[in-house]
């Protein structure tokens, strides 16, 4: 952005579109939801449905157990139960036995088997595991632990841990009879005699309890009570991440479902050949300027508030005027005395000359978008002709030659090179001239395409110089075999396809013999030459086109013509510092063309910026000034380069002497 | 309209479709004795015709009776005027008012344009004395003598763009701006603006030399052309007018360059690149870039409300000084797309159905059902505020396509943008009044609002305080939760527990209460006062609860929690006080960073645009330089561009783009050994666009960085509920 005064009136109205602000939240909610839901549902898996109603899962020892094993819908408490599978288990300490005769405790009290239940097993290969409510940890045995227990048997010790104590002891008072039991060092209590004294315990299986019972509290002083969070943090974390993982994929696939979906109604295109004109229904016509902006080629114009077909020649006859009107004031109808333009068949081949195809404008239709269909069907049938013809074809230097570097011409050379036939294109002037001829930010393609039908090079509502720039990196990149400045001189046929003879920029002559050949020549024509003598030497310095001022700055140049393509190149020239500019013109002052470039160069005219040279008939042109005679008395003027813009000769005489048949009145730009 | 009389000159011999054009066209009024139909100052874009009944028209001259059948008003012809007199019901009267472009059209098709283009004439020329009249030209020539000034004088009309003279041309008339700005650069890129009452290119049409400067007009411009002659007389005989004029331009011109002086170093635009737009703006809508989080819910909600949206976060980024409450401050705007309501609108004439109209406030309304779809408004309007959609179904109208533009939220509370900034960053200013620079550039000449539609300055808030009484509450609940690490008393679990799921509640339902206050105004269809602040106070209050659910949580849980739903449960929770708390932090740090690194506002649909250009730039640039400069492109530029952690290194440099480049460029010079930078001459631009492909990429990161953790924090929080459900009624049992 520069500090230039802000641009011009637009061509086309903007339309309305959601910006990322707006279609960025949707779907959020359900995708979050969906990836919750898949979240949850995961849990389940992991800890089963009746976890979910569970204060904590159950660990090794019960782990199998069903909810009916212990709660079974009774009053009493599930922690009774116990007694049935593993007896009654009476306290060694009076006082416990007192409060569980009371009912105050019980084995839930020190057990819980839900929330805490912990233990360590020994297991018959030598492992030692410590395991507790939702986690097991095996544990390295230390090296100065008693002595093994038998290898052969698996144990298991429960552990109860300090907290249960703590419910009713302190373990800071000293006179607590408990507090020795509860020492800091551990989370569990160390004491183990609970049920049984040691001395008991002789009587059974002596010396495998106690060794396990060694172990156990060897294995409890370091154990810390929180392994459990971290055994579990690894599985939580993973049905976390599967949640989100679900709900980020719910929502991609919930945005490409939305970008498939299309709106837009593409226009029947007319078929080839016919014309039209727009008609305006000066009663209804509201005069907004929408079709004058609409038209590529400027024949519309707004007097007194309506709409005037004012340039019925320069009318493509199938353009985007009628569906810009807003009330159907404006309609394109059938001129009747417009005749066809060549007959081509369905694939666009010519039915006089088989192999020969038309493509884009020639065929007599419009709109930018038919012709990058056309190349792409025109190329795609070249290619079965081409296999068709076979191994006859092979003795051919070329599959197929394309004739121009519009859309139509772009869109059949990508599509041949995609189908890997050896082509060329030679364009007589610049990559799309004819679209680079638009008045300036012209837009370009109006409705979108189906989106399943992709063509390359199409682009949708873009400004003209956009839409140049971009083909011109496409045909960079995929490069096309593109010849610019080749000027087609004939396309004759021959033995199993057609000889095509043309001349390369700087003169250079080109001739190929072509399987198939695609004229996708537009409309607009060749530049005419001037009949004047042409030097040699001054060949390089000749130019019909000019493509970059810039390059001109501080040369002197001479223009010669005086319509709209000459005024702008002079416009441009002299804009450029340090350029002389003379204009040589035929006529005895402005002829035709835009009130904006009139005015424009005849300002500059009157500054002394431009040389305004009127009645001058150009004689002949060196390599270091142009003679002309200006009223009767021959002049020099002295440059280094020499722009002619005479006016263009129609297209239809290279489609003639191509063999085809008498071609529609060719509409001059 | 059942009685119409096309008894009035203008309006007898129209035909049935011009009458059905006029009746869509017109807008009845009835009028009780006394009342005023305008008075003199309110923007002037109708026609009025008497039905029944009369008008007294008084002006400081006289008053006059307009009767039945008659017309009056005309003083709308002349585009950009403002009402000169006032229009007083004597009875009850019956009246209806169209649109002048759209009564043009219609007495153009019926063939009769005839009639309005001599009133027009005299309205133009009435309305430029009146114009001219205010200003200290008009004030020192006097109005007879104006008046006789004007009417000798041609009028130019000039539209936006167009050059009025350009240097070296000979200067054959000075030119008095009646309506518009005009932006006049001499040959040392000074610019001057001038405005309504000023004179311009006096001094070369006085001594027959040539302009020294080029004239453009910034918007569609009036003019009025003083030949030399006429030049000549009005110095002899008015010597002090002219001299007046010359002292106030040359006071406003330094003044001017005084403001540009003053922010010649910065980098970002500067008011005097869009002193068209602030200008002309009556209400204009901006976004403080500093507080803006990106987070698009103004347009959300604006789409929301209207079906289509009227707003667009892109546009041109401006440092200016904002009138806020008592003081000054400098802040980094981006002026959006949507409707500003100019003073002398672009789209009003354009449309042919009259459908764009005025109130007194001088906003700017479309009916839809006159719209026609046709687009002239749309194109006409400089900003692309106005956007074509499809017509939503069921409305009156026929086309497919209608019109849309902000139109200020009328019938709700207040504009629906502003109340759905979490932050309170967007907001709608009178540049005139709340913009220093252009108050002190344009001056006084451009009336302020004389009615304000929309509250001072940005919403302003506290942020220190609320942070303070966070950080005050969390050490007490801290404390609370050391004292039961263990969590085994049931008494203390539950009571913790409880707390925590009102405070989770509380902080789900975040999604339901922010939209209360939009539901509650839509159901009762209330037009209550504007500009409630709305969603800010909601999302402090959530990170508010959001801190104190986490101390809660942490005294109930402690930090072990058993296996199964309640540790999954907790993990949840911590992820989603961790998302939400680094979400908090990045809408406090994220957005001034980012703004640095802004050139102008735009939208991350546009970043892989601005990438291909930038490609094209660098790559395109790089092509054409000699090998010495290649060299330093391979060694130094490309690696600096594709360095993957790069942007990172910008962001917390904290550097502006210009800092940056500069850094590089050192660096390059140190890397040559201090040798002559004469022969790097076109690397400036390479360092430019490397600086600027690292800029983009770490626009995109801070972007990222402020819009990912939502909807984390989203999904996160429906899978809590989920959960605190099963947490509930698995402890419950």
């Amino acid at each position: 952005m520069t500090a230039a005064p802000p641009s011009e009136r637009r061509r086309r109205p903007r339309l309305a579109a959601d910006s990322s602000d707006i279609t960025r939240r949707r779907g959020w909610l359900a995708a979050a939801s969906l990836g919750a839901t898949a979240g949850f549902l995961l849990l389940v898996l992991r800890d089963g449905p009746r976890s979910l109603g569970a204060p904590g899962p159950l660990a090794r020892p019960h782990a199998a157990l069903g909810c009916a094993s212990c709660h079974d819908g009774s009053q009493a408490s599930a922690g009774d139960r116990c007694v049935s599978c593993h007896g009654n288990h009476s306290s060694t300490r009076a006082a416990h036995q007192r409060l569980a005769e009371n009912g105050e405790l019980g084995c839930a009290t020190c057990h819980a088997v839900h929330r805490s239940e912990d233990g360590v097993a020994f297991d018959a290969n030598g492992e030692v595991t410590l395991y507790g409510s939702g986690f097991e940890r095996v544990m390295v045995a230390p090296p100065t632990s008693p002595a093994r227990p038998d290898a052969s048997r698996k144990v298991l010790v429960p552990l109860v841990r300090s907290a249960a104590c703590t419910r009713c002891h302190e373990a800071a008072n000293d006179r607590d009879p408990a507090a020795h039991c509860v020492s800091g060092e551990s989370a569990f209590s160390l004491c183990f005699d609970e049920h049984r004294l040691p001395a008991q315990a002789s009587a059974r299986a002596p010396a495998l309890r106690d060794a396990a019972i060694e172990r156990a509290r060897t294995v409890a002083r370091g154990a810390r009570a929180d392994a459990g969070a971290v055994a579990s943090f690894g599985s939580d974390a993973a049905v976390v991440a599967a949640g989100l993982g679900v709900a980020g994929l719910a929502l991609a696939l919930d945005r490409r479902r939305r970008r498939a979906v299309l709106r837009a109604v593409v226009p029947v295109p007319p078929p080839p050949g016919t014309r039209r004109l727009p008609v305006i229904d000066a009663a209804t016509c509201l005069g907004c300027q929408a079709c004058v902006d609409a038209c590529p080629y400027d024949a519309l114009v707004v007097k007194r508030y309506v709409a005037v077909l004012e340039r019925p020649d320069a009318c493509c006859g199938a353009g985007p005027c009628q569906s810009s009107c807003p009330n159907g004031s404006l309609k394109l109808v059938t001129d009747g005395a417009a005749a066809a333009g060549p007959r081509l068949s369905e694939t666009l081949e010519s039915e006089a000359r088989p192999g020969l195809f038309l493509a884009g404008d020639v065929t007599g239709g419009s709109l930018v978008r038919n012709a990058l269909r056309q190349g792409v069907r025109a190329a795609h049938a070249a290619a079965a002709r081409v296999a068709g013809v076979g191994a006859r074809g092979d003795a051919n230097e070329l599959d197929l030659v394309i004739v121009g570097a519009g859309p139509a011409g772009l869109a059949a050379a990508l599509t041949a090179q995609a189908l890997g036939l050896r082509s060329v294109v030679l364009e007589q002037g610049r990559l799309a001239e004819s679209i680079h001829s638009f008045s300036r930010q012209k837009l370009v393609l109006d409705a979108p395409l189906p989106t399943d039908e992709k063509l390359p090079l199409f682009i949708g509502d873009v400004h003209k110089e956009e839409l140049v720039q971009r083909w011109q990196r496409t045909v960079r990149a995929a490069r096309l075999p593109l010849r610019e400045g080749a000027r087609v001189l004939e396309v004759a046929p021959a033995a199993h396809g057609f000889h095509v003879r043309a001349e390369l920029a700087g003169g250079v002559p080109f001739e190929a013999l072509a399987t198939a050949v695609i004229l996708a020549i537009g409309t607009r024509g060749t530049p005419r030459a001037l009949a004047a003598t042409l030097d040699e030497a001054a060949r390089p310095h000749l130019h019909y086109e000019l493509s970059d001022a810039r390059s001109f700055a501080g040369r002197s140049v001479v223009v010669v013509g005086l319509g709209d393509v000459a005024m702008e190149s002079a416009l441009a020239l002299a804009a450029q510092p340090g350029t002389e500019v003379t204009v040589l013109a035929r006529g005895a002052g402005f002829l035709r063309g835009r009130k904006r470039n009139i005015d424009g160069l005849a300002a500059l005219a009157a500054r002394g910026r431009v040389r305004l040279v009127f009645e001058a008939e150009v004689v002949r042109i060196g390599p270091r000034a142009v003679e002309a005679r200006v009223a009767g008395v021959g002049r020099s003027f002295p440059c280094e380069a020499v722009f002619v813009h005479v006016g263009r000769v129609p297209s239809h005489e290279l489609l003639a002497r191509a063999g085809l048949a008498e071609p529609a009145r060719v509409a001059r730009k | 309209m059942a009685e119409h009389p096309f008894a009035s000159p203008l309006l007898s011999g129209l035909d049935a479709q011009g009458r059905a054009a006029l009746r869509a066209a017109a807008r009845p009024r009835q009028l009780a004795d006394g009342a005023a139909a305008f008075a003199p100052g309110d923007p002037a874009d109708t026609l009025w015709f008497v039905v029944e009944g009369s008008i007294l028209l008084e002006t400081p001259r006289g008053s006059r009776e307009i009767g039945e059948s008659g017309h009056f008003g005309s003083e709308a012809l002349a585009r950009g005027a403002s009402r000169a007199a006032r229009a007083l019901s004597r009875g009850e009267s019956s009246l209806f008012e169209v649109p002048v472009a759209a009564l043009e059209r219609i007495l153009a098709h019926a063939g009769r344009a005839a009639l309005l283009v001599r009133e027009g004439d005299l309205a133009r020329r009435r309305a430029y004395v009146a114009e001219l009249f205010a200003t200290p030209f008009g004030q020192a020539l006097g109005e007879r003598p104006l008046e006789a000034l004007v009417a000798r004088l041609r009028e130019e009309s000039w539209s936006r763009g167009q050059r009025l003279f350009e240097a070296a041309e000979p200067a054959e008339r000075a030119l008095i701006v009646v309506s518009g700005l005009v932006k006049v650069v001499s040959s040392g890129d000074k610019a001057g603006f001038f405005a309504r009452g000023d004179l311009v290119g006096l001094e070369a049409t006085r001594a027959a030399r040539s302009y020294d400067a080029t004239a453009t007009a910034l918007g569609d411009a009036v003019v009025l052309a003083l030949p030399r002659a006429v030049l000549r007389e009005l110095s002899l005989r008015h010597p002090e007018a002219v001299a007046r004029a010359e002292r106030s331009v040359r006071a406003r011109l330094e003044k001017q360059a005084r403001v540009e002086e003053l922010y010649a170093g910065r980098a970002t635009r500067h008011a005097v690149h869009e002193l068209e737009r602030l200008s002309s703006a009556r209400s204009l809508l901006a976004i403080e870039l500093d507080a803006c989080v990106r987070c698009g819910e103004c347009a959300r909600a604006c789409a929301e409300t209207h079906g289509t949206p009227r707003l667009t976060r892109r546009g041109e980024k401006v440092v200016l000084r904002v009138v806020d409450g008592g003081g000054l401050a400098a802040r980094a705007l981006l002026l959006a797309e949507a409707c500003q309501h100019c003073r002398d609108p672009a789209c009003l004439p354009e449309c042919p159905t009259g459908a764009i109209t005025r109130d007194a406030s001088g906003a700017v309304a479309l009916d839809e059902a006159l719209c026609t779809g046709c687009g002239a408004c749309a194109k006409a309007c400089p900003w692309d505020a106005i956007r074509l959609a499809p017509r939503a179904p069921g409305g009156a109208g026929a086309s497919e396509l209608v019109a849309h533009k902000c139109d200020l939220c009328r019938g709700r509370s207040g504009p629906e943008c502003v109340s759905a900034c979490p932050t309170g960053a967007i907001f709608r200013a009178d540049p005139a009044r709340d913009l220093v620079e252009v108050r002190s550039l344009v001056g006084a000449l451009e009336r302020a609002n004389p009615k304000p539609d929309a509250p001072r300055g940005p919403a302003r808030r506290s942020q220190a305080l609320r942070w303070l009484f966070c950080a005050a509450l969390v050490p007490p609940l801290l404390a609370l939760s050391r004292s039961a690490s263990d969590a085994t008393d049931a008494l203390h679990a539950l009571a913790t527990g409880v707390v925590a799921g009102v405070l989770a509640l509380a902080l789900l339902s975040h999604g339901v209460l922010k939209r209360l206050p939009r539901l509650r105004a839509r159901l009762s269809g209330r037009t209550g006062e504007r500009g409630k602040r709305g969603l800010a106070r909601f999302v402090s209050a959530h990170a508010l609860l959001g801190v104190s659910a986490a101390a809660v949580v942490l005294a109930h849980a402690g930090h072990h929690a058993t296996h199964g739903v309640a540790s999954l449960l907790s993990l949840v929770f911590w992820l989603l006080a961790a998302s939400g708390g680094l979400g908090a932090l990045s809408y406090r740090l994220v957005p001034r960073r980012l703004t640095r690194l802004e050139r102008r506002g735009t939208l991350p649909e546009d970043h892989a645009l601005e990438r291909e250009e930038l490609e094209q730039r660098l790559y395109g640039r790089l092509s054409e330089q000699e090998r010495t400069v290649k060299e330093l492109a391979r060694t130094v530029l490309l690696p600096y561009v594709s360095a993957l952690l790069g942007p990172v290194w910008l962001v917390l440099s904290g550097r502006t783009p210009a800092a940056e480049e500069a850094a590089l460029a050192c660096r390059i010079e140190r890397l040559l050994g201090g040798r002559s930078s004469a022969r790097l001459a076109g690397s400036d631009a390479l360092v430019r666009a490397a600086v600027a492909f690292r800029v983009l990429a770490a626009r995109r990161l801070l972007e990222r960085a402020l819009a990912l953790w939502p909807p984390l924090h989203l999904a996160l929080s429906v899978l809590f509920a989920l959960l605190l459900a099963a947490h509930v009624v698995g402890v419950s049992r």
